[in-house]
């Protein structure tokens, strides 16, 4: 199991390095002069060439990416940033945390109330309970999430002062309304997907065999069919954290959260580049990481994963003694 | 336990009837089935595939699938309770207790996210009595080593087991609280052949152990004729023969009875081609008027078409649902 997280952090060094090649090659080929946005629309075609030598864009496209891959990888220097001269480094640390959470809020919301909403619709399939569920898993993926970030806003921040309206002062109470609007998608696939797979596993034969030794039925639901039902959804969980890591930038717009999706936008409307590739890489370092705890958590709910990950080594293992004896 | 009625059996079914919906149809899955089985004594349930034989064993543990399945009449009685009757609380203590069940796939019958030493302690745990010293651990440990698994593989998972490993566990779980009744769902049938025999001597030896009564739901007649007591032949879901094992053997009175047999291989005779019932059993949705099996009957004549056939018995208990039993008996006696 060691050796199976050691060569799936291995692996991340290609990944990483080839998300900063391709995301500096699509930079670099973008249309747009960074000399012009910096300097602004009077500036004289000298001042131009001046900031273009300065930036380092007239030497070749090779060059240039040796120089960044080099920079980044062997120095560990992401460089600062074209238009603010601040340190990226420090930038992406101030707000990858701003996004994390907003992140895994909305998870937590999505799957805490997407999980028991799939599975009170399968239990009762084809019941009130289960249209109800789907009715709202339907609306959930259909009603835009800056419409129902505006409607939040007016109800709980307006309306009743419950909760901040925007910005981040005010601890974990400033991530609920951006996470609500934001978790509805995510909720209404989970609740969707638990109750799929949930509907599969309360029909398998294991669960007859639960019920014949005369396990109460909440149990055979929450212990033996969940555990069974989850490896779907855990899937499903992964791939939306990575989403939301991303793509959280409407959100964090409206609420006018700091975040990553902020700042890469920002730097992309400002074709500030080292901020951009700077701000990737480190979202596909987060999403590389969070791949691989979803495949840990595999193993976790499922021996049978778990026993694949380990019979690689033990394959080995078996080769050498084949090739020594 | 409550005390031992001579008079009353210990399990005894009268007039079940279970339907499925299933795409706004009604599939009759059992017509008014009744049997009886006394403390020790196993009585086997034979017919086709779909004939109605798990359904019937499911309804007495009332694990039938919820969605769709219903019981619509009759009784299922132990020691005289009606199980039909029971809030669900005291079936779910007669469930893995009083009475277990053995499935027909093990490779299917146990949680593949569970280590088969826990699902075996949970059946102990949930039927602990109070007060008792009974640690659910040790108990499952001591059924893994009965039916025959080092104890120390409580902590394996069911992919770590090959097939007739798994049926072991299966029995193990089914035993672990010595039921009274077993009702055991074709727990040979996905078994390798050299398997088999080592399997059902396993439940026979625990069953003598502990007086365990069996309803052993089959289609192998070989198997029939080692373990049972008494046999009730079903086919669509209706028992059409039930007796003593040497009445159905010796005696078969029903076409369709003496139709089974025909489909066995006789390592005596000098057989070319063996006898296979002719045509299918009858749509459950749209059952034939009167007796089941009179499309597939050479027997059959208007008289079987006209409505239910009554069943006759002999003075010596041996029933059978026909019309033309005397002259079945009398051609096959001859």
């Amino acid at each position: 199991m060691g050796k199976y997280i050691l060569k799936r952090l291995l692996w991340m060094i290609p990944i990483v390095l080839g998300v900063s090649i391709l995301v500096f090659t699509m930079m670099t080929f973008c249309p747009g002069d960074p000399a012009q946005i910096i300097l602004g629309a009077t500036a004289t075609e000298a001042d131009l060439a001046a900031k273009r030598e300065e930036l380092g864009l007239t030497q070749p496209f090779l060059i240039r990416l040796g120089n960044y891959l080099s920079q980044v990888f062997l120095r560990g220097d992401l460089g600062q940033s074209w238009s603010s001269k601040v340190n990226i480094m420090s930038q992406i640390m101030d707000r990858l945390p701003r996004t994390l959470i907003l992140s895994l809020v909305t998870l937590a919301i999505s799957f805490g109330l997407g999980i028991p909403l799939g599975i009170m619709a399968a239990t009762h399939q084809n019941r009130w309970q289960d249209s109800v569920s789907m009715v709202f898993a339907l609306l959930g993926v259909a009603i835009p999430n800056f419409w129902l970030a505006l409607m939040l806003i007016l109800f709980f921040a307006v309306n009743l002062g419950w909760l901040p309206a925007m910005g981040i002062d005010n601890g974990l109470a400033s991530y609920i309304l951006p996470a609500l609007s934001g978790c509805m998608g995510t909720l209404a696939t989970c609740a969707r997907q638990t109750r799929s797979s949930m509907l599969d596993v309360i029909r398998a034969d294991y669960i007859t065999t639960a019920r014949s030794k005369g396990v109460h039925e909440k149990d055979v639901i929450w212990k033996h069919a969940l555990k069974n039902a989850l490896i779907p959804i855990i899937t499903m969980l992964g791939s939306a954290f990575g989403r939301l890591l991303g793509g959280m930038i409407i959100i964090e717009t409206i609420f006018a959260i700091p975040g990553m999706g902020n700042l890469i936008i920002g730097a992309v409307n400002n074709r500030d580049y080292p901020v951009v590739q700077g701000g990737t890489i480190f979202l596909a370092i987060a999403f590389s990481i969070c791949m691989l705890l979803v495949d840990l958590l595999y193993a976790a709910v499922d021996p049978r994963i778990k026993a694949q990950y380990a019979s690689s080594k033990k394959v080995r293992v078996k080769k050498e003694a084949n090739a020594n004896g | 336990m409550s005390e031992v009625n001579r008079n009353v059996p210990y399990l005894s079914i009268k007039d079940l009837v279970v339907e499925y919906m299933s795409d706004g149809q009604v599939v009759h899955a059992v017509n008014g089935v009744s049997l009886k089985l006394d403390r020790g004594t196993t009585l086997g349930l034979v017919g086709e595939t779909g004939a109605g034989k798990t359904t019937i064993a499911k309804s007495i543990l009332r694990i039938l699938p919820d969605v769709g399945a219903k019981i619509t009449g009759g009784k299922v009685e132990l020691d005289g309770k009606d199980l039909l009757q029971l809030p669900e609380r005291e079936m779910q203590q007669i469930r893995g207790n009083e009475i277990s069940m053995i499935f027909q796939d093990p490779m299917t019958a146990l949680n593949p996210v569970q280590r088969v030493g826990d699902q075996i302690a949970e059946v102990v745990a949930l039927h602990l009595e109070p007060g008792s010293k009974t640690n659910p651990m040790e108990r499952a440990k001591e059924m893994l080593e009965i039916v025959g698994i080092p104890g120390e593989r409580y902590y394996d998972y069911p992919h770590q087991f090959s097939g007739g490993m798994k049926q072991r566990v299966v029995i193990a779980i089914a035993l672990a609280c010595n039921p009274n009744l077993l009702l055991a769902d074709e727990p040979t049938t996905a078994l390798d052949v050299t398997i088999q025999a080592q399997v059902l001597d396993l439940i026979g030896d625990l069953r003598k152990q502990f007086n365990t009564a069996m309803l052993l739901i089959t289609h192998d007649m070989g198997v029939v004729a080692q373990v049972c007591d008494t046999v009730a032949i079903i086919y669509a879901g209706s028992i059409v023969e039930y007796g003593t094992k040497e009445q159905i053997f010796d005696h078969p009175s029903h076409p369709y009875t003496i139709g089974l047999f025909g489909a066995i291989p006789d390592m005596n005779e000098d057989e070319i081609w063996l006898h296979p019932i002719e045509g299918l059993p009858p749509d459950p949705t749209n059952l034939p008027k009167g007796c089941p099996f009179s499309p597939r009957c050479k027997y059959a004549t208007e008289e079987c078409r006209q409505g239910v056939v009554p069943v006759s018995e002999t003075p010596d208990g041996h029933q059978c649902r026909c019309c033309h039993m005397e002259e079945v008996r009398k051609e096959r006696e001859a």
